[in-house]
């Protein structure tokens, strides 16, 4: 562990090579996504097709991954995303990230293109290109299982389902049962005809300092056990997020119309979802289990179970289609799984051809006779069985909001929310500001994990406090967005940061874990957090993207969101460009969002640029 | 002058629109419960049956999380403090 090698498969030659980081690599990024950033933008030159051969897919762990330490063990993939065209990077859990650790390894590099289906195993000393045709076509968890059987129980595995494969633009990455979901990691793996990654490891452990990196961890469990974050979270994962966006009126609606679900509160608050919670489940190395698993007791669904929904899940499967039936978004999200769908993006382009019918835009021709209209579950289960296997109708919404809005033509574009091709999640942008002016500025499009505002949502108070409704906070976003690129570094889960763990604690583990002495000091690694998000953005610059792509979309600026049948004052965004003004100042990028030359130099980041 | 409770939005449908409130406690379990007075609502989002904190709150001091949410943390005047709800994000 911690060797600082990684290894560089090319699916279309069959070449496969270790390699070392170098120093001052390990030094300015540390590791996991700012290593992703890194070797990304140094791996290929601009304009490539993110589905074609010379697009490079990155599987990152991080430093911490593998050890005592709680909650630092997920993994990443970054890419250049089929989607929106831009950087891509997508965060999944369970225990894929301590294997790929185990194994010796920093990150996989894939790139190239297999000729039939493939899949990668790889060991702590043998790595292999092997043969996936009795793979393709199945589902994760059923793939999974054939690994783990052909390689042994010490196998971890992360893999496409039939989404991927057929290259549905948001297509997910499961691993155990989480998933790396975003951005479309899933069909850039689909289209390099890679299957799975199956590591088969064991536990082998190299920190720098295993003596300090004990005593941080230890450290952190002890907080763990009197916070009363972590025991909330364990209680309940995010399965009640929805009563706290829909008492704000942020929980959205028909296609991003209403910020809040009528009768929400006697249908899908958390307690409706506990009563049919039939499991829980974790990552490695973490305690909280805030996974919730659900069972369908009656009904249509009967019997369907789903690890999940979680809350974005939830709304992606209510919301859009303004439903109410809980036991409709369980089955909803156990198909997503097994067809291997990211649940946000399917929701969206869901929602968005339900507006599209109820405008006259689509028609039951277009539909394959399905009826779109607000309520009807049934339609929205076989839209997403659709969707999954590009059928009909299905084959125009697997493209994404963006693109479909392009091929319905007929003034459908107006009605796509995206930011920058990749759909929003579930936080209304108007009523939650700087949720959503991160969203319009995030390099990989409409993510909340980008920058997550806990000051909208929960009123948090740090750095300060803010007014949801305000525009003027850029300072604001931008804390929010270096401050997850900093928890990345060691791909830490961003709720265990809410859990009572001194923010040094997480300093004195990447120091322990990685030799890197700075590290010590939590301004240092904030600088690591804001290096990569402007490494990430000179990818965005490369490819074309600038101003004019850091937006929200059209509804956001000219209608008011409606709550309760009420157009609410100052849920409107005013001034987009204003906005943009004081982020770029904030950064210190130039008038068209680039980085400019002077940050570039005060960071020390010019020679990954060249 | 005394010790002001910050109601955040998220309890503002069980206080009733109540924003904050004036308390003259000495820690802060008694600021909280002089709020729920006020603002009788607030009761069973903040406390269970047994009067202990909710397990989905945690209470901010000065902006600062109380460790624990030490309701016997004493508090001096001019304080604030506010209780979040915790629940998981997204």
């Amino acid at each position: 562990m911690n060797s600082y090698k990684y290894i560089r498969v090319n699916l279309s030659t069959g070449e496969i090579s270790t390699a070392q980081i170098e120093e001052r690599v390990v030094r300015d990024f540390i590791g996991g996504r700012g290593f992703g950033a890194y070797h990304l933008l140094k791996a290929q030159p601009a304009g490539v097709d993110p589905l074609g051969d010379q697009n490079n897919l990155l599987f990152l762990t991080g430093p911490l991954a593998g050890g005592s330490a709680q909650s630092v063990s997920r993994w990443m993939v970054v890419t250049k995303s089929p989607l929106t065209g831009a950087f891509a990077r997508s965060v999944g859990g369970a225990d894929f990230g301590a294997w790929l650790q185990f194994a010796g390894y920093s990150f996989i590099q894939v790139t190239g293109k297999a000729e039939k289906p493939v899949y990668i195993h790889l060991t702590s000393d043998a790595c292999q290109i092997l043969d996936a045709s009795d793979l393709w076509g199945k589902d994760p968890d059923q793939t999974q299982e054939i690994l783990q059987q052909k390689h042994g129980k010490n196998t971890r595995s992360a893999c496409i389902g039939v989404a991927g494969e057929k290259l549905v633009r948001y297509a997910a990455i499961f691993s155990a049962r989480r998933s790396a979901s975003r951005c479309g990691v899933g069909t850039v793996m689909g289209a390099k005809k890679l299957k799975a990654i199956a590591i088969t490891a064991q536990r082998s452990l190299n920190f720098a300092d295993p003596e300090a990196f004990q005593a941080a961890a230890k450290e952190q469990i002890a907080a763990y056990q009197h916070s009363p974050g972590y025991k909330a979270h364990a209680d309940m994962g995010t399965t009640d997020t929805q009563s706290v966006t829909n008492t704000l009126g942020i929980y959205p609606v028909k296609n991003f119309r209403l910020g809040r679900l009528e009768d929400w509160d006697k249908t899908i608050t958390g307690q409706h979802y506990r009563s049919i919670r039939t499991g829980t489940f974790g990552c490695y190395s973490c305690p909280a289990h805030c996974g919730k698993a659900h069972t369908v007791p009656e009904g249509p669904y009967a019997g369907i179970q789903s690890d999940g929904p979680e809350y974005e899940s939830i709304w992606a499967f209510t919301g859009p289609i303004a439903s109410t039936d809980i036991y409709a978004s369980v089955a909803a999200d156990a198909l997503c799984d097994k067809l291997g769908l990211d649940t946000i993006s399917t929701g969206n382009c869901v929602g968005f051809a339900y507006e599209l019918y109820e405008k006259g835009i689509i028609t039951r021709e277009d539909t394959g006779g399905l009826e779109l209209t607000y309520g009807n579950h049934a339609a929205m289960i076989e839209l997403i069985r659709k969707i999954g296997n590009r059928e009909g109708i299905g084959n125009i919404l697997a493209e994404g909001v963006l693109r479909a809005a392009k091929i319905f033509d007929r003034g459908a574009e107006k009605y796509a929310i995206h930011c920058k091709g990749m759909e929003p999640p579930a936080y209304e942008p108007r009523g939650a500001k700087n949720m959503g002016f991160n969203y319009a500025t995030a390099n990989i499009g409409a993510s909340h994990c980008y920058g997550y505002a806990g000051q909208d949502v929960f009123g948090a108070p740090f750095p300060r406090k803010v007014n949801r409704f305000e525009e003027g906070n850029a300072d604001i976003v931008v804390f929010n967005q270096d401050n997850a690129a900093k928890n990345e570094i060691g791909i830490c889960c961003t709720f265990s940061t809410n859990w009572g763990w001194h923010p040094d604690i997480y300093c004195r583990l990447l120091a322990a874990a990685t030799g890197v002495k700075e590290c010590l000091d939590p301004k240092y690694v904030a600088l690591v957090g804001e290096r990569i998000m402007n490494l990430e953005r000179a990818f965005n610059v490369r490819e074309g993207f600038g101003r004019k792509d850091d937006v929200l979309p059209e509804r956001m600026l000219t209608e008011n969101l409606i709550v309760d049948g009420v157009p609410v004052e100052n849920a409107r965004i005013k001034d987009m460009q204003g906005f943009l003004d004081r982020y770029y100042a904030v950064r210190g990028w130039t008038s068209d969002g680039a980085p400019s030359a002077e940050k570039i130099a005060e960071l020390g980041i010019g020679y990954a640029l060249k | 002058m005394g010790v002001r409770v910050v109601i955040p939005e998220s309890f503002q449908v069980a206080s009733g629109g109540l924003e904050e409130v004036e308390t003259k406690g000495k820690t802060v379990g008694e600021c909280l419960r002089e709020a729920v007075e006020k603002a009788p609502g607030l009761q069973k989002v903040w406390f269970t049956p047994e009067g202990g904190l909710s397990k989905y709150v945690v209470v901010f001091l000065n902006n600062e999380n109380v460790p624990g949410n030490d309701l016997n943390r004493e508090v001096n005047d001019g304080d604030e403090i506010m209780p979040l709800l915790l629940v998981g994000g997204g």
